[in-house]
C-alpha cells in the first residue's frame, strides 16, 4: 500500500464579515446602553459567567462582566499588562487569568481599556457560584476589598450530580429532573435577589417588565441553539473567530432586544450560507471540535481554517447557551448553572457524544487553561472517552486564556500540526 | 520465491532523491536519499554540524555539503522536506515543505526498526514521546517543550557543573553503587542542588547517578502519559548515553532499541517522506513498501 505525502495548503478564508459587523454594533449598543444607565444613576453590579443577568433587564442595572470584559482585553492584546499588574500586587501567577486581568483593571486603569475597572466601579457584585466551584466567591471577596460599601449577594447552587439531574441535554441545558428541594433552595435565592434589586432600586418588580425580559431571552437562547446547531453542518458555515464572540450573548445578554436583533439577523445569514452550502473555508480537509476556554489573544483558529481545518463544534461556546423559557423564568436560571464546570461529567456525557457524532470529527483540540486550573480537571477524562467512546484522537494544549505568553504560537502550532499530520 | 518481471518493471523507475533537514536548537542535521532503480530506497549520506546563531548560513552550509557528500546537485534533488525548531528558515532559503519533528522521527524510527511501536526523542530543547500504531502511524505523543528539564539542555548544565564529559555521566551511572537523591528536575534548581551536594562532600559519582536517575524518571513520565510500553526507539543526542537508555529501560520496563546513529532519526524520516513526496508528483513511479 503506497502511503501519500499529505500536507495542509493554505487556501481561502470566508470569514461572514455581515456577521463581524453586526457583532460590533450590537457591542457598541450595549457599552452605549450602560453608558446611559450609569449616566441616569443607575446602580452598577458586576456579575459572573451563568448569573441571573436577565434580571439586570427587568431593573435596568448597568451589567457589567469582568470575565467577558478580561477576554474583551485578551482580544485587543491589552491582557498581559494587566495580569503584570496584578502580579505586582503579590497575586499568584497561577491563578484565575479573569481575576488578574480584572484585578489588573482596577489598579492600572491607564493601560485597560474602556477606563478601566472592567468598565465600570461597581456598586454591588453578584456572587454566586453557578459557573465556578470557588473562584467566583474569592474573586468577589477580594473585589470588596478594593471598593468601600460594594455590597455583595450571594447565590448558592448545588453541583449538579447526576442523581440529582439525571443526564442533561446541551446545550439547551435540559435535565430529566430536578429534585425538589435544590429547586426550592436555588429559586428562593433567585426571589432573595430579586428583593435585593427591589431595595437597590427602590422599585417593585415590575411583572409586565419581567414577563418581557424573559420573552427577549426565550427567541434569544432559542437564535443561539439554532445556530449551534447550523455550525455542525458540512460545510461549517461560520468561522470560529466569529463564534467565539457569542459567549457574551449567551452568558450576559439574552434579554437585551439588541442581542434579539443580533442573533436573529446572524442566524438568517448562516441559514442562507449553509442552504448554498458555502463554508468558512474552501474545501474542509479536517473538522475538529474545540473544548476548553478559548485563549482570546490567539488566532489560531484563523490560522487553521486558512489551512481547511474547521471547527464545527466548540463546547466552550455552546456550554454558554442555555434555553430560556419565559413560562419559567426562575428555573431557567436556576438551569443555566448546570454548565460543564458545575455538573459531574457523568451527567453531560452522552449528549456531548452524541453532539461530537452528529459533528462528524475527525479529532478535538482540548484547551488545558493554565488561567483556570479547575475547568482543566475534566480534559484528561474527556480525552479518554472521545477516543474509547467515538474513537476520536485529541491533542492537548496548554492554554492560558488571557496570558499570551503563556502560548506562544509557533509552539502550539507545532504540536498541533503534528496532530493534524496524524489524522490526514 | 521468484518474483515476476512485471512487479519489477513496476519497480523501476528513474532515480530519485529525496533530502531531509532537521534543524534542532543544538544540532543541524541532514539525510539525504534515494530510490534506486530497483526500487529500493537508500540512504546516499547524512551530516550532523552544530547549529550556529546565523541559522541562515547553517542552512546553506549544511546544504552544500550534503550534495557534495551524495554527488548530486540541487537540481537533482527535487524534493526537501524540512522538520525542526529552524524548519521555517530553511523553507525559506531552499525550499521544500516543513512536516513536525512527531511525523519525521515516527517515519524515521519505523523505517530503522520496523517493530517500533514508540519514540522517546531528547532533543537539546525538547523531549518527545510517540506512540505508533502497527502501521507506523502516530497515534498519540507528548511534548516536554517547555521546560529544559528532560531535555539534553539538562544534562549538558549539569555536566559542566560537576565537571565531567557528559558521555561520561551514564557510564558513572552504570558504575555508582549509591544515587545521590536530587528531588528538583528544574534544571536552574537542580543545579543548585549539585552544587550544594558537592558543598556537603557527596562524591562526584553518586551526584552524577542521581541527576540520570532523576533525568530517565522525568523522560519516562512523559512516555508513560502517552502509553509506550514496548518496542521502543531512543533517538537524539541524548540517547547515545548508554548509562541514561539503561535507567530508562529500568523505569519502563522494556528493552529500548538505539540507532547506530540516533540524532538523524528526523531527518532520517523528513528525508523518507520527501522521497514519498517526489513520487506522489512522479505519476509513473511506483514506490516500494519498505519504510515509505
Amino acid at each position: 500500500m503506497r502511503k501519500m505525502f499529505k500536507e495542509l495548503k493554505v487556501q481561502s478564508w470566508r470569514p461572514l464579515g455581515e456577521v463581524r459587523k453586526l457583532f460590533r454594533e450590537m457591542f457598541q449598543k450595549h457599552l452605549s446602553r450602560l453608558a446611559e444607565l450609569k449616566s441616569e444613576g443607575r446602580p452598577v453590579g458586576w456579575f459572573w459567567a451563568c448569573s441571573p443577568t436577565e434580571l439586570a433587564y427587568v431593573f435596568d442595572i448597568v451589567n457589567v462582566f469582568p470575565e467577558q470584559y478580561s477576554a474583551y482585553c485578551a482580544s485587543r492584546g491589552a491582557s498581559d499588562k494587566l495580569i503584570d499588574a496584578a502580579i505586582e500586587y503579590h497575586y499568584s501567577e497561577f491563578t484565575c487569568d479573569y481575576l488578574k486581568c480584572s484585578v489588573g483593571s482596577i489598579l492600572n486603569s491607564e493601560a485597560a481599556p474602556l477606563g478601566g475597572h472592567c468598565g465600570m466601579k461597581p456598586d454591588f457584585v453578584l456572587d454566586s457560584r453557578m459557573a465556578c466551584y470557588s473562584g467566583h466567591h474569592a474573586m468577589s471577596e477580594i473585589f470588596a476589598n478594593f471598593y468601600d460599601n460594594l455590597k455583595r449577594f450571594i447565590i448558592d447552587v448545588p453541583f449538579w450530580t447526576e442523581d440529582k439531574i439525571g443526564r442533561i441535554e446541551l446545550p439547551a441545558k435540559n435535565p430529566e429532573k430536578i429534585n425538589k428541594e435544590d429547586y426550592d433552595f436555588v429559586v428562593a435565592q433567585l426571589w432573595d435577589f430579586i428583593h435585593f434589586l427591589e431595595e437597590l432600586t427602590g422599585e417593585k418588580l415590575d411583572e409586565e417588565r419581567m414577563k418581557r425580559a424573559f420573552e427577549t431571552a426565550e427567541r434569544t437562547s432559542k437564535n443561539l441553539i439554532e445556530i449551534a446547531n447550523l455550525m455542525i453542518s458540512k460545510p461549517t458555515p461560520m468561522s470560529q473567530m466569529d463564534y467565539r464572540g457569542f459567549p457574551l450573548i449567551g452568558f450576559f445578554i439574552t434579554a437585551a432586544d439588541y442581542a434579539l436583533e443580533f442573533t436573529q439577523k446572524a442566524l438568517e445569514i448562516i441559514k442562507k450560507r449553509v442552504r448554498e452550502g458555502e463554508g468558512v473555508t474552501e474545501e474542509e480537509r479536517l473538522r475538529l471540535l474545540s473544548q476548553g476556554i478559548i485563549p482570546w489573544y490567539s488566532e489560531l483558529y484563523k490560522y487553521y481554517e486558512e489551512r481547511g481545518v474547521v471547527f464545527p463544534l466548540n463546547l466552550y461556546v455552546e456550554d454558554t447557551f442555555c434555553l430560556i423559557e419565559s413560562s419559567k423564568p426562575l428555573e431557567s436560571l436556576l438551569r443555566r448553572s448546570m454548565s460543564l464546570w458545575n455538573c459531574s461529567a457523568d451527567s453531560w456525557i452522552d449528549s456531548v457524544l452524541r453532539r461530537v457524532k452528529r459533528a462528524d470529527l475527525n479529532g478535538a483540540i482540548l484547551f488545558e487553561n493554565t488561567g483556570c486550573r479547575l475547568f482543566s480537571l475534566n480534559l484528561r477524562r474527556f480525552k479518554e472517552v472521545l477516543w474509547e467512546e467515538l474513537g476520536i484522537p485529541s491533542v492537548i494544549i496548554e492554554a492560558p486564556q488571557c496570558d499570551s505568553r503563556g502560548m506562544p504560537f509557533e509552539r502550539v502550532v507545532t504540536k498541533i500540526n503534528a496532530f493534524i499530520e496524524s489524522l490526514l | 520465491m521468484l518474483l515476476s518481471n512485471r512487479y519489477f518493471d513496476e519497480l523501476r523507475c528513474p532515480e530519485v532523491y529525496g533530502l531531509g533537514i532537521d534543524v534542532g536548537s543544538a544540532f543541524t542535521k541532514a539525510v539525504l536519499t534515494k530510490i534506486k532503480e530497483n526500487g529500493q530506497i537508500e540512504v546516499v549520506a547524512y551530516d550532523v554540524i552544530p547549529t550556529k546563531p546565523d541559522m541562515k548560513r547553517c542552512v546553506h552550509e549544511m546544504f552544500e555539503r550534503i550534495l557534495k557528500m551524495g554527488g548530486v546537485t540541487k537540481e537533482e534533488v527535487k524534493s526537501i522536506i524540512e522538520t525542526g525548531y529552524g524548519s521555517k528558515i530553511v523553507q525559506s532559503e531552499i525550499g521544500g515543505s516543513v512536516v513536525s519533528e512527531i511525523t519525521c522521527h515516527a517515519k524515521g524510527a519505523k523505517y530503522l526498526f520496523p517493530k517500533c511501536r514508540g519514540v522517546i526523542d531528547i532533543g537539546g530543547q525538547d523531549a518527545k514521546a510517540i506512540k505508533l500504531d502497527e502501521e507506523g502511524r502516530v497515534v498519540g505523543f507528548e511534548m516536554n517543550d517547555k521546560c529544559a528539564a528532560g531535555t539534553g539542555r539538562f544534562l549538558e548544565v549539569m555536566s559542566k557543573v560537576l565537571d565531567v564529559e557528559i558521555d561520561q555521566l551514564g557510564e558513572i551511572y552504570l558504575k555508582a553503587e549509591k544515587k545521590a537523591s536530587i528531588t528538583n528536575t528544574c534544571t536552574v534548581f537542580a543545579q543548585s542542588e549539585v552544587i550544594s551536594l558537592i558543598s556537603q562532600g557527596v562524591p562526584k559519582e553518586e551526584i552524577a547517578a542521581g541527576l540520570i536517575e532523576a533525568f530517565a524518571s522525568r523522560v519516562a513520565g512523559l512516555a508513560k502519559i502517552v502509553g509506550i510500553t514496548r518496542y521502543v526507539v531512543a533517538s537524539g543526542g541524548v540517547a547515545k548515553i548508554t548509562g541514561f537508555v539503561k535507567a530508562l529501560e529500568r523505569k519502563l520496563g522494556c528493552e529500548i532499541w538505539v540507532p547506530k546513529e540516533p540524532m538523524i532519526v528526523g531527518a532520517l524520516g523528513a528525508a523518507l517522506l520527501a522521497l514519498s513526496k517526489a513520487a506522489q508528483q512522479s505519476t509513473n513511479m511506483k514506490i516500494p513498501r519498505q519504510g515509505l
